[in-house]
């Protein structure tokens, strides 16, 4: 049975020109686990906000969309709240109270719950996510992926019949997103709450999901299951962006044209290997990756750190080498120590013994050597940077004249024009990072530092980062990167690195680094393992496909 | 709706005054600092109940909270410096955005958290009433736009910097027995730190004041919180 | 005192506003200096000796201006000790001004660890049960500020970069600095609050016939609890009129009466303002039993 029934939406924000949704149709049914995908703008998040009416944006809108035979627009403030639940994308932003308890009872009090019977049900909800442990602790001292956890548990206490989701997992590690997904399918599975979820990293909900949507310019593009939408994205355009976010071996096969088998997980992934190409000719892709400069610009030998006397050092030993103007990635799971090993490069932490070099300069003993701007930092989230109201305040605070020229450059090279007199708030995350990086251009470092560039981006705002990463590796920077992010390291990165236990415990090339890790690797890795030697990205994996398909004929 | 609820304020003055002077005549003026606590607690009750009745929406009160976390954490910030701390300024920025009742909660639940932070002691309740005051009359000047007039928001900010070191030295010099040399000798001392306190006032809101205030109503604007009512 | 943290949020607030109420109200010197003894014992149970002794330098330093402000300016008294620019200095200004002094360190005492055991939690229940709406700001607050401390950190350590402008010699660079960082926080935390404001609305808040839900039981010792201390108090108050307890200290000290009524208030008093520590005594003596018999 449909549970929502979307009809010719139309929908104009107040200070827009263009629509955002134009004509959107659909039809979810009970018990559909949906995902929605889409660029950023393509009016995903828009549409979603429709299905819950006290988040509905300001605007002119037309058609209708109906929850079971109820127009949404006419529902009222308790059945909108305990049949419609709402996750939002940031996990801080949707804790209300300072415990554990009190959040998960929040919604129950707020529908007139009785006191006895919140603390059975919030006992038995505790239970299902499992954090039952965490119950009495102060809601600021869980992890993000906790938190997350926690703002699902509260809104499933309202016992939704709808769980509608705005990428919930953006602002998570992959680990955590991979156990929050898990959990919505726990929750379709166990209690049949139909899921809507807004997602743009696929890799992981594509194979649970029984719908997918593909949305762009306000329309849906394409609908249907994860073989369907795959074919039909490649159909429509095989070199969008879009087509990129689709799960590695489901790219492989479309790109090969042998559908009939489309494998969606790396274990399907490797079963088609082993079908279509038991016996390769050709193994090994002889790409060798960027050229090194042989100068070193930052060096840390044998650095050990901790932040108090009497506790473990967090850093043991650690040694590295950046060579000048390459992209040098920091990978590794959380607390192993890759912030701090940042920040005893910044000179925000001092090692208490080991030697840091910059420019072959002691900067542990030289510290007036970083003084000039002499290193940037990106922070995960750029907005700690901003204060001010529009954005060209933003960049033109704080700078002499003959930086303003330069300003202009930058404001035209980066193509941001159009956002001058926007609030640094109202921009999407890509944009904001834009803005960010020309700030930190503006000071002339040499060495910039990115914390998590990658988080809550898009395939395309992706794409454009690592374009603008390499284009100032070009023009002298230096750049090291601190990431979960596995694919994007191994397509962008000089040279990547395995943080663990406090030191550097593997250092290479992405080529080789990638292809001698056997669990923390690429999915294309990991899918074509003991079949190809050293293919790394879905494109070298397709590539020697094609390579061998060739050499049979 | 408006005649029933100024009715019902001035029915709880009246019932609060006849307490206190009942209180006053039944410990035969002797218990001064015991009566002015009382005062101050049950004077703070009504500007709760009225705002607790009123039965305000999310974005209103997710604003103050904000706010009241902000003059909290600030004083962290500015731990170098003894004694210049943005947190009045802020509760005056607060209830002229905001209105008088929510200056009024940003106030008094600042002066509470931020004790239950850095100790609580007998003048956390006068701090409670006398900062909620101040940005009651923040908001209520501001009903008619005249803190936008530099002159009247800066003798509001030297005001405010004296006012609470003025009434605790009162009380303390009440408690004990009032004499007007006492009261002097005790103030004298404490005119540096008026002073000190005023000039922090004035210079938090000379910087704070405007972008504060832009940020807040670029905040109201995106809540939809502009429409006249919540500014009453 | 970890057990009477333990007992209900409303018998530790009636506790407290008991004993504070007795020892403004009661300038009885006895009735001071019990009050003054148990806060100290009180405070230093709750908070231990080392955070005692650090405040009390500043607190001697409260005591004796206060204690010696009075006879300084007051004149009153019948037992001149000397002159002063032609003004008396009396000993019934003396005491009563070492009296008053007692009398507020007393109750700062008893306001620190009242801060102490009424954690939080039990603030935002009071608040609760009585103003629902504020005791969730309250809780909202509590939510607010350590996420704002940890991006405050953020943003400070973001700033430290390169030539750290907060350490700078000109404090112009210095305030400068700050007041961006302030300004930096201010905008972040405002426009994240938009979120919290829609799930709120999302989880249904603006409904009439909230409820409020807690995690505290109300079990027969704290019915005893606020019975021993409502009795106690209309003992004492009995008492205090019907035995004429009234102390003057002007123009002359009143005599300390030792009666057996006067004791019997006394004592009442006393162990009034003691029960918290006799529980929790009688509960240590109760575990060292339990574990001595394993």
């Amino acid at each position: 049975m449909e549970i929502i029934t979307i009809k010719d939406l139309k929908f104009k924000y107040i200070l827009n020109d263009e629509n955002t949704l134009n004509g959107v149709n659909l039809t979810i049914n009970e018990g559909d686990f949906v995902v929605i995908c889409g660029d950023s703008g393509c009016g995903k998040s828009t549409l979603i906000k429709h299905l819950k009416k006290e988040l509905t944006p300001y605007g002119t809108r037309e058609g209708s969309i109906k929850y079971y035979n109820e127009e949404i627009s006419a529902m009222d403030l308790y059945t909108s709240a305990t049949n419609i639940g709402y996750v939002m994308q940031n996990p801080d932003n949707q804790i209300v109270t300072d415990k554990v308890w009190h959040e998960l009872a929040f919604g129950l009090e707020n529908i007139g719950v009785e006191r006895q019977i919140i603390r059975r049900r919030v006992a038995e909800m505790a239970n299902f996510f499992g954090i039952h442990t965490l119950f009495r602790e102060e809601s600021d001292t869980l992890s993000g992926g906790q938190k997350q956890i926690l703002n699902l548990a509260a809104t499933m206490l309202l016992q939704p019949n709808v769980l509608i989701l705005d990428e919930p997992t953006s602002q998570l590690d992959p680990i955590a997103a991979v156990e929050f997904i898990d959990i919505l399918k726990k929750i379709n599975d166990e209690f049949a709450t139909t899921i809507i979820l807004v997602e743009h990293r696929l890799e992981e909900v594509f194979k649970v999901a029984n719908k997918v949507i593909v949305m762009d310019q306000g329309r849906i593009l394409a609908e249907g299951n994860q073989y369907e939408i795959a074919q039909k994205v490649k159909e429509i355009d095989e070199n969008s962006t879009f087509f990129s976010a689709i799960p590695t071996p489901a790219r492989v096969a479309l790109a090969l044209d042998l559908t009939e088998r489309m494998p969606l997980t790396i274990k399907e992934g490797r079963r088609f290997l082993n079908y279509y190409f038991k016996q390769p000719l050709v193994t090994t892709i002889d790409k060798n990756g960027v050229e090194l400069s042989n100068e070193v610009i930052v060096e840390m030998k044998n650095v050990y750190f901790r932040y108090v006397k009497d506790q473990d050092d967090i850093l043991r030993g650690v040694n590295l080498k950046v060579y000048k103007n390459e992209i040098y990635c920091l990978l590794g799971g959380n607390g192993a120590g890759k912030t701090t090993t940042i920040n005893n490069i910044a000179g925000l932490a001092k090692p208490y013994r080991g030697k840091i070099l910059i420019d072959g300069i002691d900067v542990i003993k030289n510290k007036s050597y970083l003084d000039n701007n002499y290193l940037a930092y990106l922070p995960q989230n750029p907005t700690l940077l901003f204060s001010k109201d529009s954005v060209k305040e933003e960049l033109e605070s704080d700078i002499s004249e003959e930086t303003k020229e330069y300003l202009n450059n930058l404001i035209a090279e980066f193509k941001i024009e159009h956002l001058l007199g926007q609030h640094p708030y109202d921009l999407s995350g890509g944009e904001q990072q834009k803005v960010a990086i020309i700030k930190i251009l503006l000071q002339h470092p040499k060495i910039i530092l990115l914390d998590e560039p990658t988080k809550g981006l898009d395939a395309t705002a992706k794409l454009h980062l690592a374009n603008l990463l390499k284009d100032l590796t070009t023009k002298d920077y230096t750049i090291i990167i601190v990431s979960h992010d596995i694919e994007f390291c191994a397509q962008h990165a000089s040279r990547c690195a395995m943080f663990f236990d406090g030191e550097v415990v593997s250092e290479d090339k992405p080529r080789i680094f990638f292809k001698d890790n056997n669990f923390y690797t690429t999915a294309a890795a990991k899918m074509s393992r003991s079949i190809f030697d050293n293919a790394i990205l879905c494109e070298d994996v397709i590539d020697l496909c094609q390579q061998n398909l060739q050499q049979v004929k | 709706m408006p005649t029933k609820s100024s009715t019902s304020k001035i029915i709880t003055a009246l019932f609060l005054l006849a307490i206190l002077i009942n209180f006053i005549f039944f410990f035969k003026g002797n218990n001064y600092l015991i009566t002015s606590m009382l005062i101050a607690v049950f004077s703070c009750l009504p500007f709760y109940y009225k705002y607790e009745r009123r039965k305000p929406e999310a974005r209103e009160i997710i604003v103050v909270a904000v706010i009241c976390a902000l003059a909290v954490v600030s004083r962290l910030l500015f731990a170098f410096l003894p004694g210049f701390k943005p947190i009045i300024a802020i509760i005056i920025i607060a209830g002229a955005a905001l209105g008088k009742e929510s200056g009024f909660l940003c106030g008094s639940l600042s002066a509470l958290i931020s004790n239950m932070f850095f100790g609580q002691g007998p003048w956390s309740v006068y701090q409670m009433l006398i900062w909620g005051l101040i940005g009651y009359c923040a908001g209520l000047l501001n009903q008619k736009d005249l803190l936008d007039k530099p002159v009247i928001r800066y003798s509001y900010a030297i005001i405010c910097g004296i006012l609470f070191s003025v009434l605790i030295d009162f009380l303390t010099v009440l408690g004990s027995g009032f004499t007007m040399a006492k009261y002097i000798a005790l103030l004298i001392p404490a005119l540096p730190f008026m002073a000190y306190y005023a000039i922090s006032n004035v210079t938090f809101i000379f910087f704070l004041y405007k972008p504060f205030m832009k940020k807040l109503n670029r905040v109201k604007l995106k809540y939809g919180l502009v429409d006249e009512q919540y500014r009453v | 005192m970890r057990e009477f943290k333990t007992f209900h949020p409303f018998v530790n607030l009636l506790y407290f506003v008991a004993v504070i109420f007795f020892t403004m109200f009661l300038t009885h010197p006895i009735f001071l200096i019990l009050s003054f003894i148990t806060s100290l014992i009180f405070l230093i149970k709750a908070v231990g000796l080392s955070e005692v002794k650090s405040k009390l330098l500043y607190l001697s330093v409260f005591f004796i201006v206060l204690a010696l402000v009075n006879p300084l300016f007051v004149h009153k008294g019948a037992t001149p000790l000397f002159y002063m620019n032609g003004n008396a200095v009396t000993l019934e200004a003396c005491i009563y001004g070492i009296v008053f002094a007692l009398m507020l360190i007393s109750v700062i005492f008893w306001f620190f660890s009242f801060n102490k055991i009424m954690t939080s939690d039990k603030i935002i229940y009071v608040f609760s049960t009585f103003m629902p709406t504020i005791g969730l700001m309250i809780s909202m607050i509590l939510r607010f500020i350590p996420r704002f401390q940890t991006q405050l950190k953020k943003i400070i350590e973001m700033n430290k970069i390169g030539d750290n402008p907060y350490k700078s010699k000109s404090i112009i660079r210095r305030l400068g600095v700050i007041f961006k960082t302030f300004s930096i926080l201010v905008t972040w935390a405002f426009e994240n609050s938009i979120d919290t404001a829609n799930t709120m609305k999302a989880r249904g808040y603006g409904l009439k016939n909230r409820t409020t839900f807690h995690l505290y039981k109300f079990e027969l010792r704290d019915i005893i609890f606020i019975v021993f201390i409502v009795v106690n108090l209309l003992l004492n108050i009995y008492l205090y009129f019907s035995l004429n307890m009234r102390f003057y200290y002007y123009p002359e000290i009143s005599p300390i009466t030792i009666d057996l009524g006067s004791i019997i208030n006394y004592l009442s008093y006393f162990l009034l303002l003691l029960m918290p520590i006799i529980i929790e005594i009688k509960e240590e003596i109760r575990w060292k039993l339990l574990l001595s018999k394993i």
